[in-house]
């Protein structure tokens, strides 16, 4: 960001107060998500959003907009759309969510357009790092190579290496058509994964695509299909093709933004009700002290290992990403104590391994368990550098790699 | 020195004479010679490491070089060392299934897309010198190309990098299956300028070929017209593969040239889009985007969907810069970005900057994301057409700054545009990239001299050796 901008936030006096004092901080945003991550030593919260939750600069025709790191999904989200734009991403959480904190915790999102990431959208970053430096990192355009990426070093960093307090967000216009789509597929879950998920795996069109499990239910396929009429028309034939069912049974569940247009109020940008349901609340159920992991194999495996966790995690829902061989698992509370999850997680990898998937399956924790240090030497490095004195979101670091291990067929 | 590095890679393969070290005193870019004290060329990755521990037991600096076609003096070595990547030219595996490729940094960009053509995918990044430049330094410099516009920049394909750090340490970054959870290094080292250490093997995404492809060709008779049409083209919600932009003087340079197009040599400016994907709903876009050229002035709307018409018209796109060589003597290849709409009010001002300074300046840009290439053909060897130029460049630099935008979109800061990273950022942001740089390379001993001006780290300011 530009050179000539010099103020000192309202949240770099209140990180450089914590300095003088050497109290530990660490930065709050909407608070949807406090268990995130966590636990957390003590700290002192800091609030973003009391301080920096305004629209900064937003000039529709760049579709670039800068907000304050406080300012919440919904927010944003309405001013957009008064220009007939949006984000490419509504996080999986509530969208009460500050853009800040997904920021911060490189959220991860059902079905976002395009498949973007929350690192392909921040262009720009004001931090306050865990020196208290106001640093402008990035810009506001949506390609800059200037000098070394800050940007993607906080992004994703859990508050670990400072507060984010400002953002520049690339924004996408909203196609002609953007609809949430849905298949039922009606066989038993483990007919339904052996005959779809391998033309899942095998299909090249640009068809963001989830395949979600909540226990006691058949399998659903998910897409977000977009474009004009005739593509729409085209992808959802597609869509059933790979489902195994004729396009009619294709469920149409509205434009992706329906609760936003809505309550459209470009002037106040906070109107709206946190009530109206979105399409893509189907999506989105993570209750409070359930573990949440994401795990991940190549595509290659996804069949071996999708078959794998359902039939480990009985009763937890899942959603399998198919173009990032991801897999979202959530496991309710009584089954997620430490010790019943690890040897839960001990017989994930020895069926993967029985069924086939000869690879490697990597899991990182959400929500449900401590993440304890950095992972490498240059982690290490990096905190030291921008955060020496470690009061800066103390305990939250980067959620490290628990289980990074080759799987072998016995 | 030279003993000891031809100990590892072989007599022939270290070069110290000034003759044999002539090729590698430029990158292209006019103005800017150094002449490295020797250049060491590896033939294998355990050579790479072996000469780097040797570089680092010996607190030797170097500059890692990849083709030197990165256009901002980014690979000119000052009396350090240079370690040519050209030899390291394995595809080391293509995994069609989960369309991944590994290769060595040596590899040249577009023989990736031509091996992997036969599996149905190819690597979507597409700088305009895919011929030769190579991957490590497409990573280095993050580099884009027109189709990034729809698919996005190096960082976005890439998944993994084995570096080799300057103290002769191996890490890995990144992960080959999906989005690595931590602190993002691997995009942090993409695009660090040969600053953070060497790549030694990079791991890249392979996206499915479309199903089919149509390009359009609109000429204008103004270049403020072209650029709105940019605007209403991106509003409409259609993401274009590629929209790229023509000013007059390179659609002339280009159609006096062996890469004669087609292109209309009285228009003020031309418009090359592209759409792509499935076929269902391309005519549909290329019926919206005809619309906005017209309603912003366009004179005349052409399609090309055969494969070698459409080739012909993106021949001459990117061979503009050998086009314009031809001009004269030398070519300043500018890269910097603005926001799309200020485009119209920015190319005035190139104009003028051009009439103000006596030179000629062609503009070919990736106009979709705002990315311009303002460059100028002159006579490097005549002193006063050299500082006119360079005073031009810099009154552009300092527009496009003023116009919110910023310095370098793809070719990097290197060592041409270190001048202007303080008219960006601050002193606090500046030192925090030093910090980051730190992390990498503490001794900085890779690539010395580039990237950020050295007085920015304050941190260093008391360990300078
Ligand atoms: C005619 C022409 C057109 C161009 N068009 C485009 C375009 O459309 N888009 C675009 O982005 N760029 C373009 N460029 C610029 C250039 O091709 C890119 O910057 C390219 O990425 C450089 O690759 P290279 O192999 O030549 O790198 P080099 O020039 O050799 O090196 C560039 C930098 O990378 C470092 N480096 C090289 N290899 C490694 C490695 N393995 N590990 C660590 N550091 C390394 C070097 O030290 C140096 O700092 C163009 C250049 C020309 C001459």
């Amino acid at each position: 960001m530009s050179a000539t901008t010099h103020a000192v936030t309202p949240v770099a006096h209140i990180v450089r107060d914590h300095l003088e004092s050497q109290r530990s901080f660490r930065p709050l945003g909407s608070g949807t998500w406090r268990h995130g991550g966590g636990p957390f030593a003590d700290a002192t919260p800091v609030s973003v959003r009391a301080h920096h939750a305004n629209v900064v600069e937003y000039e529709p025709g760049d579709l670039v907009i800068t907000v304050g790191a406080g300012m919440t999904w919904r927010e944003l989200t309405q001013v957009t759309a008064a220009h007939g734009q949006m984000f490419a991403l509504a996080p999986y959480g509530s969208e009460e969510s500050t853009l800040g904190a997904m920021a911060s915790t490189a959220a991860t999102a059902p079905l976002a357009l395009g498949d973007l990431l929350m690192r392909d959208l921040v262009l720009g970053l004001e931090v306050v790092d865990g020196t208290g430096e106001v640093l402008r990192a990035g810009g506001r355009v949506v390609k800059n190579v200037a000098g070394f990426d800050l940007v993607r070093l906080f992004t994703g960093a859990h508050g670990t290496l400072g507060i984010i307090t400002q953002l520049s967000l690339r924004l996408h216009a909203r196609p002609p058509h953007d609809q949430l789509m849905r298949v039922t597929l009606e066989q038993p879950v483990v007919n339904a994964l052996a005959t779809c998920l391998p033309a899942l795996i095998a299909q090249r069109a640009p068809l963001p695509m989830l395949l979600c499990h909540t226990p006691g239910q058949p399998l659903t396929l998910w897409a977000r299909v977009s474009g004009n009429a005739a593509r729409v028309q085209a992808l959802r034939a597609h869509l059933a093709a790979l489902a195994g069912v004729s396009p009619s049974d294709v469920e149409d569940l509205g434009a992706i933004d329906a609760n936003v247009d809505a309550n459209v109020d470009a002037n106040s940008g906070a109107s709206g009700s946190a009530n109206d349901p979105s399409p893509l609340d189907g999506l989105r159920h993570t209750p409070v002290d359930a573990a949440v992991m994401r795990l991940r194999t190549p595509r290659s495996d996804a069949l071996p290992f999708v078959q794998a966790v359902h039939r480990t995690f009985t009763n937890a829902s899942w959603q399998y990403h198919v173009e990032r061989g991801g897999l979202r698992l959530v496991v309710p509370r009584d089954h997620a104590s430490h010790e019943s999850l690890d040897t839960q997680l001990d017989l994930l990898y020895h069926h993967a391994a029985a069924q086939g998937a000869l690879h490697r399956i990597s899991m990182a924790w959400d929500q449900g368990r401590a993440v304890p240090a950095p992972r490498s030497a240059l982690d290490q490095q990096v905190k030291a550098r921008f955060d020496p004195a470690g009061l800066c979101s103390p305990w939250r670091v980067a959620p490290e790699l628990l289980h990074d291990a080759v799987v072998q067929t016995p | 020195m030279r003993n000891r590095l031809s100990s590892i890679v072989g007599e022939r393969w270290v070069k110290s004479r000034p003759a044999a070290l002539a090729p590698y005193d430029a990158d292209g870019l006019p103005g800017y010679h150094a002449t490295p004290s020797l250049a060491v060329f590896p033939g294998t990755r355990e050579e790479l490491i072996a000469v780097v521990r040797e570089l680092a037991r010996t607190g030797t600096p170097f500059v890692p070089r990849g083709a030197g076609t990165g256009l901002s003096g980014g690979a000119l070595a000052d009396g350090v060392v240079l370690i040519g990547l050209n030899r390291l030219t394995r595809i080391l595996d293509v995994d069609p299934v989960n369309r991944l490729a590994r290769v060595e940094p040596g590899v040249v960009n577009a023989r990736l897309s031509r091996e992997t053509v036969k599996f149905g995918l190819h690597y979507a990044p597409d700088p305009s010198s895919q011929t030769v430049c190579t991957i490590g330094g497409n990573v280095a410099e993050n580099a884009g190309g027109p189709h990034c516009l729809k698919y996005g920049v190096t960082l976005n394909h890439v998944l993994e990098c084995e570096v080799l750090l300057p103290d002769g340490s191996l890490v890995r970054l990144g992960d080959a299956h999906g989005e690595s959870e931590g602190y993002d290094l691997l995009g942090t080292f993409v695009g660090s300028e040969g600053c953070f250490g060497v790549a030694t093997q990079v791991t890249v995404r392979l996206v499915p070929l479309p199903d089919a492809v149509h390009t359009l060709l609109a000429d204008f008779s103004q270049v403020t017209d072209a650029a709105r049409a940019v605007s209403r083209i991106i509003a409409s919600g259609i993401v274009p593969a590629a929209l790229e932009m023509m000013d007059n003087a390179t659609i002339r340079a280009v159609e006096a040239s062996i890469y004669a197009a087609g292109y209309p040599v009285d228009a003020a400016a031309i418009l090359l889009c592209e759409v792509d994907g499935p076929d269902a709903g391309l005519d549909e876009d290329v019926a919206i985007i005809r619309e906005a050229c017209m309603a912003n002035g366009a004179r005349a709307v052409r399609v090309a969907t055969e494969p070698a018409d459409r080739m012909r018209l993106w021949q001459g796109r990117k061979k503009a810069f050998g086009a314009m060589g031809r001009i004269a003597p030398s070519l300043v290849v500018q890269d910097a970005v603005v926001p799309r709409t200020r485009l119209p009010e920015v190319l005035e001002r190139i104009e003028a900057i051009g009439i103000r300074h006596g030179v000629k300046v062609c503009n070919v840009f990736h106009a979709g994301d705002g990315n311009l290439h303002p460059n100028i053909p002159y006579d490097a060897r005549d002193a006063q057409q050299d500082a006119r130029v360079h005073a031009a460049m810099k009154d552009i630099m300092q527009t496009c700054i003023d116009a919110g935008g910023t310095i370098t979109g793809e070719h990097g800061v290197g060592l041409d545009k270190i001048g202007y990273m303080d008219r960006l950022f601050d002193a606090p942001t500046l030192d925090a990239m030093c910090r980051l740089r730190s992390v990498f390379d503490p001794d900085r001993r890779a690539n010395p001299g580039k990237v950020v001006p050295v007085h920015s780290c304050r941190e260093w300011a008391g360990v300078v050796r």
